[in-house]
């Protein structure tokens, strides 16, 4: 008399929360989801194909438009790549400033995960709260590099320009009242009890298949794996800064929250010690004005908001752009944890999971 | 002359007026719930349309009107069409026994004062709780008659919330009755006016009451039906224009019902605060007043909590508001008798 | 870097390309390799004298971990050098692929952080028409390692999805842009371009547009024939 059905559920490229263009097959039994297929692609511009065919600065541009909420660590990885194979060192200023911008990407874009995370699990306020502070860091990145979100920052060899004069008072005041505002979020969410009730044992993974699956970030430290690319293999100034690495052995989605609000707090005070510790020099070194790089290749990561971004870069010695270039994005490798994380949960968890991942689709589809 | 004036005259005014004014703090809700909100996340809300954005609710209305009639093709037409009908008309309904005042001779019009609620049954409380009951299959119809994943789950996240939630309010409202011994609206506040309001000694009953009332309406926290990050609009994500309007005003009417109720059984309807009587406001204002609070408790649970999950929704509904709620009989049963 | 002209018109480019897309069965998940290219742009005529290659230069493996880890692998390791201070390992292609690298993650490289393909039919002094780079790191030790293998074209390598889980998505992709095909696997098919996409556009013969155009065009007489 009765039978019940497999429920085919297509989720995206249009649905409110999956940030952009991400598309979920779902099978679901009632509210359970039985089976989950992600398809991406939609995003796709061929940002490796095309920088096949620019010039290395041309390429820069390219890499603003992969994780589009936090073009900075984009940039700053890739101009870093160029330097590995160029071998060229850069002044400790350019190195202490463009640590110091990096961190504010990270600030901006946990900020922004932080508001859609909030968002998607039904907590409005914390949305608008937490794009205040986002637009005081924009302003900050606009006053630097004149963009806001695709910033195309720093050059082969230290900075573009001199830092603005006006920038460091501007930070001062940042760095007064971010705590504040952290700590509004947190009042809002950290012990609210639906906020734990949705998060706490959601989207489990465990030590040993986060790293199986290749997640990195706050995602894979969420787990309990100390792993941090600016702790491991130290760039820039974060080998002469005092600060601390973030992990959570929870390995749910309130163990990731976590993870990324105390790496918030850090990025302060990263940002605090690169302020007072900004050395005095030049901000750039003598680099060719049109680029060319020696034959051959290097694989260089760093850590970017999500987690491991990854440039492999080869060269041929002879032209003025990357023979190939690969970005190895944290968002797409991270993306293949939703599905062991979302089996045997409810919708609702999927949105809670997918905002956990902080996955961004410029850098899935490339 | 005085027959026709009585049974046929003053009945279709208050009704009028009641219609009007029930659309109308819809207008204002929607308005209201934008300002408070943006309030309370540091932004504006609506600027735009007339003074401070005052226009706005009437822009609004405008643009629904004025909006395209969709119908997903494989939709079952009628159930289509009748699903927003029964969602608006059952929510309309309950206002016929909401006592906004004691009496009232509209300023000396009248010789004799008439009640101040369109018809005063003496079983008014259960007749809202009757007729509320039947809005649901608006929303269960225009679930399953779009014929879409969504709505689908929609509805049926919202039959089970509606369901599962009744049972406690109903048994929170049993206390005050119990208290009171009537069923009438004008009895129970009448019952209050001689001793204190029963949110004092039901104080338990009403926390339940708010809660479950939230979620009858589908309101933050509680708002699985539409939650919009999981089911893009949940049940009326295929209804457009009017049709969706109509879902629109019965959630906002709903608002104001369940405002009224929790006014007359638990903040003693249209007295005054005690203590505040020499002020000589009217009833009316009191009563509106007192709703008014109801109402923004509704938006201030909107802009502070995160949404529950479907299965944590009904886990707190059976097994926490139901067992309290009988607890809370039994004691206001053993203290009454 | 300036693309070289071509003889042919746009037009007759997609022609070509969908001539060449008829030899594979349409609807088939893993397309056959292609035998030749046949737009592939005609050997550049003398021109201006070559310019002077800047070399990276390799250094010989000289830490301890390396050491041990090239004594694990024995003679199967087939070079391995040291570049901008990164330590590759160049290994054969062959049935025991996966096993070796089941070897390297035994020995501590238990993270993989990337797959990636190069087109290597326009670089000079390679031994092949592919290459794959494997990117390994070790979260214990800290220690990063690159595992090269080159192909030909044509040519098929064992998948390594049960030594590593992550190792789908990045398959996927090669396979979708490169076209190097996974043997040994389930789910290959394309992940970021459309099922029915013609070519694959990382590969050094087409131009930056020749695949969406071919796309487009495929799509257009669909649309024609539809009507």
């Amino acid at each position: 008399m009765f039978k019940s059905e497999i429920i085919e559920l297509n989720m995206g490229p249009q649905h409110p929360s999956t940030h952009g263009v991400l598309r979920l097959k779902l099978k679901l039994d009632g509210e359970t989801i039985v089976g989950l297929e992600p398809e991406i692609g939609y995003l796709h511009r061929g940002v490796e194909k095309l920088a096949e065919s620019f010039t290395y600065l041309q390429a820069l541009n390219l890499t603003d438009r992969l994780d589009y909420v936090a073009s900075i660590s984009n940039n700053l990885g890739y101009i870093e790549t160029l330097e590995k194979l160029g071998g060229i060192e850069v002044p400790r200023k350019a190195k202490y400033f463009r640590t110091l911008m990096t961190e504010l990407g990270r600030l901006s874009s946990h900020l922004l995960w932080l508001a859609t995370h909030a968002l998607d699990i039904g907590a409005m306020t914390v949305f608008l709260y937490a794009f205040r502070e986002r637009e005081f860091i924009l302003d900050m990145f606009e006053m630097v590099t004149g963009g806001r979100l695709l910033t195309t920052a720093f050059r082969y060899g230290g900075l573009k320009d001199d830092i603005p004069k006006e920038l460091e008072q501007k930070i001062r005041d940042f760095i007064k009242i971010f705590p504040g505002r952290l700590a509004d979020y947190e009042a809002l969410l950290t012990k609210n009890r639906i906020w734990m009730k949705r998060t706490k044992q959601v989207g489990v993974i465990s030590a040993e298949d986060a790293i199986n699956l290749g997640l990195s970030g706050p995602v894979l430290r969420g787990s309990g794996v100390r792993f941090d690319v600016r702790k491991a293999e130290p760039y820039e100034a974060y080998g002469e800064l005092d600060w601390e690495m973030a992990v959570e052995d929870g390995c749910d989605t309130y163990a990731r929250y976590l993870v990324r609000l105390e790496e918030m707090r850090q990025s302060l005070r990263i940002v605090e010690q690169a302020l007072d510790g900004m050395p005095e020099g030049e901000f750039r070194t003598k680099a060719p004005k049109v680029l060319k790089l020696p034959k051959g290749e290097v694989y260089h990561c760093i850590e970017a908001p999500k987690g491991e971004l990854g440039y492999y870069l080869i060269s041929d010695g002879k032209g003025t752009g990357p023979y190939r270039l690969k970005v190895r994005g944290p968002s797409f490798v991270n993306l293949q944890g939703l599905k062991p994380m979302a089996v045997g949960h409810m919708v609702a968890d999927v949105v809670a999971i997918i905002g956990t991942l902080d996955v961004v689709l410029g850098e899935v589809d490339r | 002359m005085d027959f026709t004036m009585i049974n046929i005259v003053i009945p279709t005014v208050k009704i009028l007026i009641v219609f009007t004014v029930v659309l109308l703090s819809v207008l204002v809700m929607t308005y209201a719930e934008r300002k408070v909100i943006a309030f309370m996340q540091v932004r504006l809300g609506p600027m735009r349309v007339g003074p401070w954005g005052l226009l706005q609710p009437i822009a609004d209305a405008l643009k629904l009107f004025s909006k395209e009639d969709i119908i997903p093709t494989m939709a079952d037409k009628w159930v289509y069409y009748l699903a927003p009908t029964l969602a608006i008309v059952p929510a309309l309904l309950t206002f016929l026994v909401v006592p906004f005042g004691d009496q009232t001779t509209f300023f000396g019009l009248l010789k004799h004062p008439t009640s101040m609620a369109i018809s005063d049954l003496n079983i008014g409380l259960l007749y809202i709780l009757a007729i509320s009951s039947v809005g649901i299959y608006g929303i269960l119809l225009g679930g399953w008659s779009s014929n879409s994943k969504y709505p689908l789950l929609g509805a049926l996240r919202s039959a089970a919330q509606i369901v599962s939630y009744e049972v406690p309010l109903t048994l929170a409202i049993i206390g005050p009755i119990l208290m009171a011994n009537t069923l009438s609206m004008k009895g129970i506040v009448e019952a209050q006016s001689k001793g204190m309001w029963f949110v004092i000694p039901q104080f338990f009953a009403f926390l339940i009451y708010t809660a479950c009332a939230v979620a009858e309406t589908n309101r933050a926290p509680y708002d699985l039906p539409e939650a919009e990050q999981e089911l893009v609009a949940g049940f009326h994500t295929e209804y457009s224009g009017m049709k969706f309007a109509f879902f629109y005003l019965a959630e906002y009417a709903n608002m104001i019902v369940v405002s009224a109720i929790a006014t007359v059984v638990f903040l003693g309807g249209w007295l005054p605060v005690p203590g505040l009587a020499f002020l000589h406001i009217p009833a009316i204002i009191w009563f509106a007043l007192k709703m008014g609070f109801f109402l923004f408790i509704f938006l201030w649970l909107r802009a502070t909590y995160p949404r529950y999950r479907y299965d944590q929704l009904m886990a707190i509904g059976w097994k926490f508001f139901i067992p309290v709620a009988l607890i809370n009989i039994f004691v206001t049963a053993l203290l009454v008798l | 870097m300036t693309e070289e002209k071509k003889p042919t018109t746009p037009d007759k480019q997609i022609d070509a390309l969908k001539a060449e897309m008829k030899k594979d069965e349409p609807g088939k998940t893993v397309s056959a390799p292609r035998a030749e290219g046949t737009v592939s742009a005609k050997p550049k005529p003398a021109g201006p004298p070559k310019p002077i290659i800047v070399e990276q230069a390799h250094d010989p493996v000289s830490e301890d971990w390396q050491k041990k880890i090239l004594d694990v692998l024995g003679d199967k390791a087939k070079d391995s050098y040291v570049a901008s201070g990164e330590f590759t390992i160049i290994l054969e292609n062959g049935s025991d692929f996966p096993g070796i690298m089941a070897l390297i993650h035994e020995n501590g490289f238990d993270y993989l952080s990337d797959i990636s393909s190069v087109d290597y039919s326009k670089y000079e002094g390679t031994p092949k028409h592919f290459g794959l780079s494997y990117h390994l790191y070790s979260v214990a030790d800290n220690h990063r390692i690159r595992v090269k293998v080159f192909l030909e074209d044509g040519e098929t390598i064992l998948s390594i999805m049960d030594v590593w889980a992550t190792a789908d998505f990045h398959e996927r992709e090669v396979f979708d842009l490169m076209g190097i095909v996974f043997t040994g696997r389930e789910g290959l098919r394309r992940i970021l371009l459309p099922e029915d996409w013609i070519g694959h556009p990382l590969r050094k013969e087409l131009s930056k547009n020749e695949g969406n155009a071919a796309y487009t065009a495929k799509l257009v007489k669909k649309a024609r024939e539809d009507a």
